[in-house]
């Protein structure tokens, strides 16, 4: 019986889901509200992605934020400077990301904690300094404008205003499906079990890096054709995309929503881009708020906004099983 | 030649003086400061604002002692707010990593609303330029080459001869032990903060000298101490000191002989090399 | 009555390891012994601070130091050595007997309780520039005693001492540790030797599931043999 109301209750949260999703894009015709609501879309992919590693895995990954870069810089390079027909660019941006998360990854977790995040943060400015060396090919700081339109059959997805906002839906709903999917497969619980009790785990024959880069490796597929989609969406590929400050939008909503949830991110990504856009004319000071909102949550909250839901008595129960994130530590005990 | 010299000197000099800072806080709380590039900018400015006619207008000398009292202020609130909490705490690790990441979010934009984003100049300690075996050296260039090795002996002999800089010691080796000696772990953990505030705050008027002020003039050091700290192994001074300077001339020769935009990209290299040979730097330690 | 421990509990998070243990050192030496596990480690951490009990009270010198912080109880003179002694591995023997009097009311004095230290532990002296992981087993520990002496204690709690000592080593700390007894310092000391233990202290415990088991108070009183059956007879 109890089960019963669980899985309608699943149906029917989907459902919803599905609703909102299909009825947003006519709603929100305004083009401020497409644009933050495509802008927070893709935020939301690339957020619940960190999550995969940084939540799940509790890898101290830092250059998730150039797997979305370098996706972006792919689109429009491949498209601008060779020719490439676009939906082919999408392909090539995936396995070159998913080629340099794998190669990048597979060296720096031969390192432990605080020096992965070091090296992984180096490897963002190094995607800086070499779109600032090879000017020719990548414009140097200005970046790459005029990355051409995606199109089917001669539609060109820019001419239609819902049609970017369907098309980062679709990531976003398949990217959420396939990340879940990883989180509580026995792949999934292989990371949590590494993150939690490492030596436990590798004497139980878990392969501990293995595990790891590949972690890092699917969570950078739905981030860089997130990227290609922004570029695409935005016709241009800037450096900005590996700035401190978006590194550290994406990182709040990871830890605001709640580390280790999947869905939390994505919660906050909608509230925070929507938020801090929505504070725009307050300048810096908006910065300032998020900075004290992560620091605020990390103390108070460290489960997330997330960890809110599981209050309800109900929900908690059902959670008990389930095993947090590590900032999630103290919520739960 | 002996331009490249000097100027991986300078830089060793600025880079040793930052990731000092960092290794030393490392080395005993196990965190690790995400905001230490931030003090930095803020000690410059501190500096400039007491010394400038456009501030305060009290004179480079009161500048730079009033600058540095409030960076012992500063490493206490940095402590106290976004790392006390969190110590002893299974995540503490990762959780000040973000928090401090965070700390130095709001501390650029405060000094952004404040200040604005324009360039500003702090004057030099000293001026003119001094010729050494046929290289002319600007005076402060030369003050910065000497200036950081007295001030990390100076840090070596606290930490070796002096009853608190044992205590930072001792509290990094083992906080029983410490405590049982009757350390109060708390308040050397105060003073390791506030000592590597200054640090940072030193190296900040010491860049500010040779280059505008800004706040973002402390992230490029930052991410270069990244690099030393990874490169000669966190914790250990003696690594970090001897990284700091390899660095320094790494960059200072490849930006002369392959192009200051390529340089980022020979350090990187560098650093995956040495990665990939000694996965805990140079003269790390396995933990 | 130097040091009263009244009625003590305390653990480690949830797990209760003393349960409302008593004991007192008079102007003596006190002897602690028992099977592995049963509290003797986790009560000497409770007297010197550094965990608080759940319950009971610590007096010292006719002050209440329960749930006071390590440094002021050291403050007060109580010095309690660790267990294993790996203290300080990357410090020099110099600068970890130089720390030992970190305390303010042992600073000062630190040259000439130095010289005391070095002329209890020729040993000490030589090696003083060493670091402190380079040395033997004998004499970390004798570095470990000797960093707990420059804090001026009135009473020295040594948890096991001579823990995995040879017979001739352990001999030597033992003649030690009667001297520093005889310079007046109040002893409290673990050890699973309990042939030195007779020959050290004059009441011994044997502490068992965080109780005390036994209170051997005249030492005359009662047959080594006795002690023995007991503390292994209980063991088993």
């Amino acid at each position: 019986m109890k089960k019963d109301w669980t899985r309608i209750g699943r149906i029917a949260s989907i459902v919803v889901v599905l609703a909102v999703a299909a009825v947003a894009p006519l709603v929100l015709t305004g083009g401020v509200a497409q644009n933050l609501a495509v802008l927070s879309i893709l935020y939301a992919v690339v957020a619940s992605n960190w999550d995969l590693t940084l939540g799940y895995a509790g890898i101290f990954n830092f250059a998730h934020v150039a797997f979305f870069g370098i996706g972006s810089y792919v689109a429009a390079i491949a498209t601008l400077q060779f020719g490439v027909p676009v939906w082919l660019d999408l392909i090539l941006a995936v396995v070159v990301v998913v080629a340099v998360g794998g190669l990048v990854s597979a060296l720096a977790l031969r390192l432990r904690g605080i020096y992965v995040a070091l090296v992984t943060f180096a490897l963002t400015q190094l995607c800086v300094a070499l779109i600032n060396s090879a000017k020719d090919i990548t414009g140097g700081p200005v970046g790459l404008i005029g990355v051409p339109d995606l199109e089917i059959r001669g539609f060109e997805l820019g001419s239609e205003p819902h049609a970017y906002f369907y098309a980062a839906e679709v990531l976003l709903i398949l990217s959420t499906i396939a990340m879940r999917w990883l989180a509580t497969s026995h792949f999934g619980l292989s990371l949590v079990a590494l993150r939690d009790y490492e030596a436990y785990a590798v004497a139980r024959g878990i392969p501990a890096r293995r595990q790891r880069v590949l972690a890092i490796m699917a969570s950078s597929i739905p981030t860089s054709l997130a990227g290609c989609l922004y570029a695409h969406y935005l016709i241009v590929a800037s450096p900005d995309v590996f700035s401190f400050s978006l590194t550290t939008l994406l990182l709040s909503m990871v830890l605001v929503g709640g580390a280790g949830t999947i869905y939390g991110p994505i919660v906050a990504a909608i509230v925070l881009t929507v938020g801090t856009e929505g504070l725009h004319q307050l300048g810096n000071i908006r910065y300032m708020i998020v900075a004290v909102l992560i620091v605020l949550t990390l103390r108070f909250l460290p489960g997330g906004l997330w960890s809110l839901w599981t209050l309800v008595p109900a929900i908690r129960r059902r959670r008990a099983t389930r095993v947090p994130s590590p900032l999630a530590e103290e919520a739960s005990s | 030649m002996g331009a490249i010299i000097v100027s991986g000197l300078v830089s060793g000099a600025l880079y040793a003086l930052v990731a000092a800072g960092l290794s030393l806080i490392w080395g005993s709380l196990g965190v690790f400061n995400f905001a230490h590039g931030v003090l930095l900018m803020t000690g410059a400015y501190a500096a400039w604002w007491i010394s400038s006619p456009d501030g305060l207008g009290l004179g480079l000398g009161i500048g730079i002692v009033g600058a540095l009292a409030f960076m012992v202020v500063l490493g206490l609130v940095v402590y106290l707010l976004l790392v006390r909490p969190w110590i002893g705490k299974a995540n503490a690790e990762l959780a000040v990593i973000m928090t401090t990441i965070a700390g130095s979010i709001f501390l650029q934009n405060l000094i952004l609303e404040i200040f604005g984003g324009r360039y500003k100049t702090i004057d030099q300690v000293v001026t003119g330029t001094v010729a050494i075996g046929g290289t002319t050296i600007q005076a402060q260039n030369l003050l910065v080459i000497i200036l950081a090795p007295v001030l990390l002996i100076a840090m070596w002999l606290f930490l070796t001869r002096n009853r608190t800089g044992l205590a930072i010691r001792a509290v990094a080796q083992n906080q029983d032990a410490a405590q049982l000696f009757g350390i109060g772990v708390e308040r050397i953990y105060i003073a390791t903060f506030s000592v590597s505030a200054v640090l940072a705050g030193v190296a900040g008027i010491l860049l500010g000298g040779l280059f505008n002020i800004s706040p973002d003039m402390g992230t490029d050091p930052l991410l270069r101490a990244f690099v030393v700290v990874v490169f000669g192994g966190l914790g250990s001074l003696p690594g970090t000191i001897l990284g700091a300077y390899a660095i320094g001339m790494i960059e200072a020769f490849s930006s002369y002989y392959i192009g200051i935009y390529w340089t980022p990209v020979v350090l990187f290299v560098v650093l995956i090399g040495v990665l990939v040979v000694r996965p805990t730097g140079l003269m790390g330690r396995p933990t | 009555m130097r040091l009263q421990v009244e009625a003590i509990s305390a653990g480690y998070g949830r797990v209760r390891v003393l349960h409302e243990i008593s004991i007192a050192v008079d102007n003596q030496r006190v002897g602690l012994f028992g099977p592995n596990g049963h509290g003797k480690t986790t009560l000497l951490r409770t007297i010197s601070g550094l965990i608080r009990p759940t319950a009971g009270r610590v007096i010292f010198d006719g002050k209440d130091i329960t749930g006071r912080s390590p440094q002021s109880i050291v403050g007060e003179g109580l010095v309690h050595v660790p267990q294993g002694s790996t203290l300080l591995p990357r410090m020099t023997v110099l600068e970890a007997l130089t720390l030992g009097a970190y305390s303010r009311r042992a600073w000062p004095r630190r040259r000439s309780t130095m010289e005391q230290v070095f002329s209890l532990f020729p040993r000490l002296a030589e090696r003083r520039a060493q670091r402190c992981n380079t040395l033997s087993g004998g004499e970390r520990q004798m570095a470990a005693i000797g960093a707990g002496l420059m804090g001026c204690p009135k009473l020295l709690m040594l948890d096991e001492p001579t823990l995995g000592l040879a017979p001739k080593l352990r001999a030597e700390l033992a003649q030690a540790i009667h001297a520093i007894a005889a310079t007046g310092v109040g002893l409290l000391v673990i050890d699973q030797d309990i042939d030195m233990l007779l020959g050290l202290c004059d009441r011994l415990y044997l502490i068992e599931q965080g109780r005390v088991a036994l209170d051997v108070v005249d030492r005359s009183a009662i047959q080594h043999q006795d002690v023995l059956k007991r503390y292994f007879g209980s063991a088993a």
